[in-house]
This record gives C-alpha cells, sequence and structure tokens, in this order.
C-alpha cells in the first residue's frame, strides 16, 4: 500500500509540469511579475533621486544685500544650484521661467537684507511651474523649502544667541526632552510608537499575503487536478488501480501541497525582491528588532510552519471536497472562487485590524473561518504568543479532520463518479 | 501504472514491455500522446488495461468510433490475448457483428434487462435469426413497424 501511495505521489508531481497553467501562474508568474513591477517602482524612485541630485533654481536677486548673499549660500551648501535669471521686471523673469527647463524660482525682493538686520519680518518669494502630474515634479516644486527653513533656522539660532548669551538655543527653541518608550513582551524598549507600528505591520502583513498568495493557488490546482481526472475519464482508471481509494485522495493533496510550497517559494522571492526594489529608498530604521525580541524563535518557526502547513491541508480537502462534484476543470475553477472568499476575508480584515476591536458579530463569524486563525497565529508568533498559535493549530486542525473525514467518505463511495452540480439546472428555460 | 502492479523493476520493465507489444504502436510510442489520433489512443488504453495480465478485462465499447483500420487492430488484440493468456474480457458494444465475431457467451440487455443469454450460436437459432442484429431486433420487438 506504501509503494502504492508513493507511486501516486510521484504521479501527482510528474503531472504538475505537464500543466502550463501550474508552471506559468504558479512559478513563472510571481518570478517574473513581482521583481517586473518592483524594478519598473525602482527605476522611477531611482530617476526621481537622480533628478533631484543636481536640482537647478532660477534666482531673480533684487536685493543684493548680505542677507540675501548668505541666503544663497545655504541654498548652494545643500547642493540646490542657483542661476540667476536676467530680467528686468518679474512678469519677463516668470515667462522666462516658463519657457525654460526649470521648474522653480526663488525671488529675493527688494529690502530682504534691510528687513532682516532691523529686526522686521522680511519676505521671499517661490515661483513653480507644475508641467506634470508626477512625483517626481511635486518633489522638484518643494526643493526650496528645506534650505530656506534651514536658513530661517540659522537666523533663529543666531537670535536667540543675541538674547540669551548664556543658554543654549535648544533650550529656548526646545525646552521639553521627549523620551517615548514601548513595552515589547513585557520589557520595555526606548522606540517611538510610531516606528513599532510600522515594523509590526510589516511583519504582520508579509506571511498572511504569502498564506493567502499560496492557498488561493493550492485551492485551484487541487481542484483542477481533480476535475481534470473526471473530465478526461481517467478517475475510473485510477480507481481501478489496487491501491485504496483514501491513498489516491492523499497522493492528490500530497502533489497538491508540492506545488504550493513551490508557488509559495516562488512568491516569496518574487516578493522579496518587489519589496526590497520598493523600499529601497526608506532609510533604515533605528530600531533594532532582535534587541526588541521582534523576530522569529525557533520555537515560534517551527509552530508557524504547522500552521501553515495545517493551513494549506485544510485548504486543499476543501477545494478537492468541492471539486468532487464538478462536471470539468471549469466548472471545478468557478466552485472554487467561491472558496476563496472566505480566505480573502480575514486577510483584508486583519490587515487593518486587530480581532478585538471589530464588533463581535464580526468576530464571530471571523472565528469560524479556519483561515482567520492562520493570520492571527502568524501575528502572535512574531509576539511569542505561543499559546495562541496552538490554539489556532487546534482549531485549523480540527476543521481539516473534520473536512477530511467528509472527503474521504465521498471518496470510498460511488459519489466520487457520479456526483455533480451543474448550473444548467439554476439557468430559466425559454 | 506498471509500477502499481509490478514486484520489482524488471517486473515492471516486463510489463512496460508487453504494453509496447500489445499496443503494435512501435516508434510512435515515443511521441506525444496528444499526437495520437484516437485509434491509437484507444490501442494505448488497452494496452493498458491488458498488460498486468488480468483475470477479467472490462472493456465498455473498445471499437467504437474508431476507423476500419485500428477497430481491426483492437479486436484481433483482444482475440489473440484471450487466447495466448487465458484472460476472461467482459465487453459491451452496440456492434452485434463485433460481438457475434469476439465472443463466447452473450447477453442482449435492453434497458438494463437481461433479455437473452448463451452462446451466438444459441441466442440466433431461439429467435430464428440469421446473425445476432436480428436476433437482437426481434428480442427487443424494435422492429415491429417495419413489418
Amino acid at each position: 500500500m506504501a509503494g502504492g501511495l508513493r507511486n501516486l505521489i510521484v504521479k501527482e508531481i510528474k503531472e504538475l509540469p505537464r500543466d502550463p497553467k501550474i508552471l506559468l501562474g504558479m512559478v513563472f508568474m510571481p518570478l517574473i511579475i513581482f521583481p517586473v513591477i518592483g524594478a519598473a517602482m525602482n527605476i522611477s524612485t531611482t530617476a526621481v533621486k537622480e533628478s533631484l541630485r543636481e536640482v537647478s533654481m532660477a534666482l531673480m536677486d533684487l536685493d543684493k544685500g548680505p542677507m540675501a548673499e548668505s541666503l544663497i549660500m545655504s541654498f548652494k551648501a545643500l547642493n540646490v544650484n542657483l542661476v540667476e535669471i536676467e530680467a528686468s521686471t518679474l512678469h519677463e523673469a516668470l515667462e522666462r521661467l516658463q519657457r525654460s527647463n526649470v521648474t522653480t524660482l526663488l525671488m529675493i525682493p527688494l529690502g530682504f537684507s534691510q528687513n532682516l538686520t532691523s529686526g522686521l519680518r522680511a519676505e521671499l518669494a517661490v515661483y513653480s511651474v507644475v508641467r506634470s502630474l508626477s512625483l517626481s515634479e511635486e518633489v522638484r516644486a518643494s526643493v526650496a523649502n528645506a534650505p530656506i527653513s534651514a536658513y530661517e533656522n540659522l537666523l533663529v539660532h543666531h537670535a536667540v544667541e543675541e538674547a540669551w548669551p548664556d543658554r543654549s538655543p535648544e533650550t529656548v527653541l526646545d525646552p521639553i526632552s521627549l523620551r517615548s518608550f514601548v513595552a515589547v513582551k513585557g520589557r520595555f524598549f526606548e522606540a517611538p510608537p510610531e516606528a513599532l507600528k510600522g515594523i509590526f505591520l510589516s511583519q504582520s502583513c508579509g506571511l498572511p499575503m504569502v498564506i493567502m498568495l499560496m492557498l488561493i493557488s493550492a485551492m485551484q490546482i487541487a481542484a483542477t487536478s481533480i476535475a481534470i481526472e473526471k473530465e478526461e475519464k481517467t478517475l475510473e482508471t485510477l480507481l481501478t488501480l489496487p491501491v485504496g481509494r483514501l491513498s489516491i485522495l492523499t497522493g492528490k493533496l500530497a502533489g497538491s501541497v508540492v506545488a504550493a510550497t513551490v508557488g509559495a517559494i516562488a512568491a516569496m522571492i518574487g516578493m522579496n525582491y518587489y519589496t526590497s526594489s520598493l523600499f529601497s529608498f526608506v532609510p533604515a530604521g533605528s530600531v533594532d528588532l532582535e534587541a526588541l525580541g521582534i523576530v522569529l524563535s525557533p520555537t515560534a518557526y517551527v509552530l508557524l510552519g504547522v500552521t501553515m502547513f495545517v493551513t494549506i491541508v485544510s485548504a486543499l480537502a476543501l477545494a478537492v471536497c468541492v471539486a468532487i462534484f464538478s462536471e470539468n476543470v471549469r466548472s471545478a475553477q468557478s466552485l472554487v472562487s467561491f472558496m476563496i472568499t472566505p480566505v480573502i476575508i480575514p486577510f483584508l480584515i486583519l490587515m487593518f485590524a486587530d480581532i478585538d476591536v471589530l464588533p463581535l458579530a464580526v468576530q464571530a463569524v471571523l472565528y469560524v473561518i479556519p483561515y482567520t486563525h492562520s493570520i492571527i497565529a502568524s501575528k502572535a508568533a512574531f509576539l511569542g504568543d505561543y499559546f495562541v498559535v496552538l490554539r489556532s493549530i487546534a482549531y485549523i486542525s480540527l476543521f481539516t479532520a473534520a473536512i477530511l473525514y467528509a472527503t474521504g467518505r465521498i471518496f470510498t463511495t460511488e459519489k466520487i463518479v457520479t456526483a455533480r452540480i451543474t448550473f444548467r439546472k439554476l439557468r430559466v428555460k425559454k | 501504472m506498471a509500477n502499481f502492479y509490478a514486484v520489482s523493476r524488471d517486473a515492471c520493465k516486463a510489463i512496460v514491455a508487453e504494453a509496447a507489444e500489445i499496443s503494435g504502436l512501435g516508434q510512435r510510442l515515443k511521441d506525444k500522446v496528444k499526437t495520437y489520433s484516437k485509434g491509437m489512443i484507444r490501442r494505448v488504453l488497452l494496452s493498458r488495461a491488458l498488460m498486468m495480465r488480468p483475470k477479467l478485462a472490462l472493456l465498455d465499447e473498445p471499437t467504437s468510433g474508431l476507423d476500419v483500420v485500428h477497430a481491426f487492430h483492437v479486436r484481433r488484440i483482444i482475440q489473440d490475448y484471450v487466447k495466448e493468456h487465458g484472460v476472461t474480457v467482459l465487453l459491451s458494444s452496440h456492434n452485434m457483428f463485433e460481438v457475434e465475431f469476439l465472443c463466447n457467451r452473450i447477453a442482449l440487455i435492453d434497458e438494463g434487462r437481461v433479455l437473452a443469454e448463451g452462446t451466438p450460436r444459441e441466442v440466433k437459432s431461439y429467435y430464428k435469426a440469421q446473425n445476432l442484429e436480428e436476433a437482437f431486433m426481434e428480442a427487443t420487438k424494435l422492429g415491429w413497424w417495419l413489418t
């Protein structure tokens, strides 16, 4: 019997690459599509960064005073190249700006230096031409803000130093120093709460997303593999083999698990490249995850692995159970598409909210869906809450056992050959 | 498929070799099945069923939809195999001439009911028919309006 099961698993695995849908859709697509999207985003963000490396601004200096000169120096210090525009009036300068490829004009009006030195408010004007609605254009248009605010800071510091020569300017400008502490796993760490929120979001969304992707593809593979056997009438041949019917079911599930694992690895590689490309311009956070203990311990890894395994098996069993009632591949796929809804809904809801904050009725519905527990478990694993993970594993396992029992029962009867759900009966006859 | 029945690697190879011989497809066996004609696929399926020398083989309309050449080959495979290996074949067919040609014992079935049973000669003589087709028409009375 064991040899028969091995042969069936080998048969299922051999059949996987023969189906171009599986090979293309599950392996090559994630490997190609995600990196391509990531690369495209990377190209555009790199282009924005490159375009900002040497930014030029037009300058119309009507003041020519010492303060205007020091302002221009602060622009140069921040790598902003100021090109003096030759125009007699502002109107003329703006017309020339619109014709040129420069986006921004800094106008220093007459009396700028005098106002600042005599303790009055001075005025500056920045004119920006928006030529397109892109991120780079927006960044270019606001390029004057940083040097101006740096210069303003400098002026304020000078003023404070003059007024209170015996005090540090920081004690006047920022008299309260705030230190934030966050408790993680019962220990307090110095970190801003918003920084941790971002980390939690990325850690808790990544794995559920992979689980969701894997479940959807695994369910389709399992259902398709049963439907193909029914469509091509090879199921009857399989049933004549000297192996138990539950071995046939196990073979189907094992084949789908292999395909799902390969697909998940491909998706993870693709997604990893995608996210690393996407967030390559975001500076690395100052929060040390390892010090905070928000990394997976070996126990958590094992438990997460078990969670993913039981989740996949339950989804596969459900897909196979549904596919038994299909007529052909198309009807199997439409039946499975209904089953995908309970996979997506918990993911979408729990991506943004914890289950505890949801209304009681929604919580009850979500708790019934086994895939909710997969997401809860993956979040809990990061926080080392092993009881929640084990509880989730237990629930998913119970659900899986029930589905496997039902599927096994159908598999051991003649319903496996005769059961059909046809949509034709539902059509209204004209 | 042979792996499910073979007890050793050599036995598996022997079963596959036998299947290749039964099919009579020669070098075309190396080609992909999707390039096969309907008749060639039927020969492969038949050889798959017979290769492990079953005590009883159930063949459901083995020649339906085949051209003369392939139908001839399939019938010859069944006939030779039964003679050589003592395999019993339970065959269903709408082709009464094929039934008469291949079978030792027959049963005429109409709408799930067995109308007559015996050797082809016994059934023909019972209905005083020239061939099994006439015997079937007589047994079922399906052609009464023609007389």
